[in-house]
């Protein structure tokens, strides 16, 4: 395949694709993911895609972000992620009107939120600065934001007494995201602030949901919060290893995976 | 019969040379290896079949060794499989099925036909044996599934075997058909014949063994038995493989109407009405003889009505807006001997075509852009279809009707005879499919299955509609005492 075909390929591919890693490319293309790297990078440069390590993703400018009427665009500082944005949508697909839900901290919370921000009656507790902004524009959900020191690298607030807070308080879901996950080690998060403000969560909510991207798979971070059998329900990508999605059922949690099925149109 | 013992002794077979299996089972008892998709479980069956050589251990009857190295020296030991797809004669009759091939064996009249009564004699006892109503001069083509077995099975019993041996027999069965020859299988093996049967961990099979072995990466990990652990114990052993599936169900928001059926009457169905919307997964519980494919058949116009009328959405009327994944062997639906690109992309080629050129790379393309998001985890989309396991088969089949970019997708038994794994990733599929607005018609006699993952449940008993239930508001106990009364009978065997 000459060059200026490939790129022409790798350029439609990503417009549809949104976000696509090396190694995918080159299975896709049939070439050497050297060339695909080669490739990115004069797409880089030419300022049509963003190179992270292992793979790019199309500048936002150039598709139109959804315009969500009454809610706000998309947050300045969060790059798109398609992962956590697929997730986003099965979870958006797991609240049901009138019940209470809290969005926790992290990026994925976010992206829930801005599944979910074009819905009504909805109930959301949230210390995530990320989810106000997003839902606060829409007048038909009740959002409860939780007060208290702001963690500026995070954009959430750690409550004071969190505990005292709840105390006459149940939810029905909530949804939290975690660092790192590995068979052995369980789930691990390097934040302890926010390791307190889950387990805290937990004991108030009749449904746990873990938001896991499949990038975070066979990772450890600092501290454990506890076993793969901490959540009932996990939200993950098509990509999660099999042995993980093996151990999952064997313990009978419920496990969905997203399914890009926006199919290509050469 | 004698009582016999039979045994794999450090047996090592080419494809898995790290592993040597030791297995073990007896006459008048029914053994089940069960374990994961590709764990070496048909391997090691088709080793004592003769149909693989092994290139070490022995193999022992009795203690003593036997020779094993091909079919016929299997077979003269008594050892006969049944292997997982049917092998018949087809356009021909009962008693042919029955008897080609294998006169000499039953009458040992090797030079002359033997006379027409005492063959019609042979096979009609072996008919009443096997508990079929049926005329020895009926073709075999318009026989169940399950009756096809029964006579495969019938016809291997003609050879009087001492092991018997079938892979995953219940893959293309109906729960009803798989019971009615368990029923056969325990007659059998109070005649002190040994029967290993070959399952997944989840089948119903294993409920009617009296031992289990489990096969991982090629070896057996763990065996146990009825007899030596009690009835009690062995349940609750065989009761942790069968937890129950969560099954992944997401509320889809429904939107167009996309098909209205009112009162139609075809075939043998009788006043069918019920309606599809985008978004919507509608389940249809029903025995075989239900009426279930002529249902299809009639939504796909293959098939006139008599009454009633279909209204199908605009979008419906494109070809290629309905896609039907028959209850048919997927051997049949697949292009045997070609790879996957070329089963993938053949149910549109236009779309990688221009000015009526096709370009091989498009369609490549394509395919490994399906394989991706269906996770085919496979290194090219050269390698034939054949080397795919039966879950990566069926993701194929999804992915043609992908490609032709279908509306309406109708499932007939998808995942019968799929493993944990899998099922979950085609339930998430599913998922994908109908938050695109697609709908999909699943038909199944896995009732959790429907119960788990349908919005609403069609209820068909020989071809009249019992009733259509949300999902939320019916349980298992429901589906069957509505559905027959076997249901009921059968509940000892079934409440294991």
């Amino acid at each position: 395949m000459f060059k200026a075909e490939r790129i022409q390929r790798i350029k439609e591919i990503i417009f549809e694709r949104k976000q696509i890693d090396v190694s995918t490319l080159s299975t896709l293309l049939n070439v050497t993911e050297v060339t695909i790297r080669n490739d990115l990078e004069q797409l880089e440069k030419s300022g049509f895609l963003t190179r992270w390590h292992g793979g790019a993703t199309l500048n936002s400018d150039l598709y139109p972000e959804q315009s969500i009427p009454g809610a706000q665009a998309a947050f300045p500082d969060i790059s798109f992620d398609k992962e956590k944005d697929e997730i986003g949508q099965i979870a958006a697909k797991l609240v049901e009107e009138r019940e209470w839900i809290f969005l926790g901290p992290g990026t994925t919370s976010y992206y829930i939120a801005k599944s979910l921000s074009k819905r009504q009656n909805l109930n959301i507790m949230t210390n995530n600065f990320y989810v106000s902004y997003v839902l606060g524009g829409n007048p038909s959900i009740n959002l409860q934001f939780l007060g208290g020191k702001l963690d500026h690298s995070g954009m959430y607030t750690i409550p004071d007494d969190l505990q005292s807070h709840l105390e006459h308080i149940y939810l029905n879901k909530s949804f939290f995201s975690v660092d790192a996950v590995s068979i052995d080690g369980g789930y691990t998060l390097s934040d302890v602030t926010v390791l307190e403000i889950i387990k805290t969560m937990k004991a108030h909510c009749s449904e746990t949901i873990l938001c896991v991207d499949s990038k975070k798979f066979a990772q450890r971070a600092f501290m454990k919060l506890g076993d793969l059998t901490f959540a009932p329900s996990v939200i993950t990508n098509s990509q999660v290893p099999q042995e993980y999605h093996e151990y999952y059922l064997k313990h009978g949690i419920r496990v969905f995976t997203s399914y890009d099925l926006n199919l290509l149109n050469l | 019969m004698d009582h016999f013992e039979i045994r794999m002794k450090d047996v090592i077979v080419p494809s898995m040379p790290e592993s040597n299996i030791d297995f073990y089972a007896r006459s008048g008892e029914i053994t089940t290896i069960i374990g994961e998709n590709g764990a070496g479980k048909t391997t090691l069956a088709k080793t004592l079949a003769g149909i693989i050589t092994k290139t070490s251990g022995e193999i022992l009857i009795n203690d003593t060794s036997i020779d094993i190295h091909s079919i016929s020296s299997a077979r003269r030991h008594g050892i006969y499989m049944l292997q997982e797809s049917l092998h018949i004669f087809p356009e021909k009759h009962i008693m042919d099925n029955l008897l080609l091939g294998i006169e000499p064996l039953i009458f040992h009249n090797r030079l002359f036909n033997p006379p027409k009564e005492k063959k019609e004699a042979v096979c009609r006892s072996m008919l009443k044996l096997l508990g079929l109503d049926l005329d020895i001069y009926q073709m075999i083509d318009h026989l169940s599934q399950g009756e096809k077995c029964l006579l495969q099975i019938g016809r291997i019993l003609l050879c009087q075997p001492r092991i018997l041996i079938m892979d995953e027999f219940s893959a293309s069965l109906t729960e009803y058909e798989a019971r009615r020859i368990i029923n056969v299988l325990n007659v059998l093996k109070e005649d002190g014949i040994c029967i290993i049967l070959i399952s997944h961990k989840y089948s119903s099979v294993i409920r009617h063994s009296d031992r289990i072995a489990v096969v991982h990466k090629g070896q057996i990990t763990e065996t146990f038995a009825l007899r030596e652990l009690g009835k009690q114990e062995f349940i609750r052993r065989l009761l942790t493989f069968n937890q129950d599936f969560f099954y992944p169900k997401l509320k889809h928001k429904p939107g167009k109407n996309l098909l209205t059926v009112k009162h139609i009457s075809s075939g043998i169905l009788r006043d069918i009405s019920f309606s599809l919307q985008e978004g919507e997964i509608l389940g249809i519980a029903g025995l075989v003889g239900s009426g279930r494919t002529t249902l299809i058949q009639a939504i796909c116009k293959e098939r006139s009505i008599r009454s009633g009328e279909i209204i199908y959405h605009p979008l419906l009327e494109r070809s290629g807006a309905i896609s039907v994944l028959p209850n048919e062997s997927i051997q049949d639906l697949l292009f045997q001997d070609k790879n996957i690109s070329f089963n993938i992309t053949s149910s549109n080629v236009y779309k990688a075509s221009r000015f009526h050129m096709l370009s091989h790379q498009k369609l490549d393309i394509y395919a490994r852009d399906y394989m991706d998001r269906l996770s085919i985890r496979k290194a090219s989309c050269h390698i034939p279809v054949t080397q795919l396991s039966q879950g990566e088969q069926q993701k194929v089949l999804i992915a043609r009707a992908l490609h032709q970019n279908s509306k309406l997708y109708i499932l007939d038994e998808p995942s019968s005879n799929l493993d944990m794994t899998t099922k979950s990733e085609l339930y998430n599929i599913y998922n994908a499919l109908l938050s695109r607005g697609n709908s999909i018609i699943l038909i199944s006699s896995d009732f959790s299955e429907l119960l788990g993952m349908c919005d609403r449940i069609l209820l068909l008993k020989s071809g009249e509609q019992l009733g259509i239930y949300p999902a939320d508001s019916i349980d298992n106990n429901i589906i069957y005492n509505l559905i027959d009364k076997w249901g009921n009978q059968n509940e000892k065997a079934d409440s294991i």
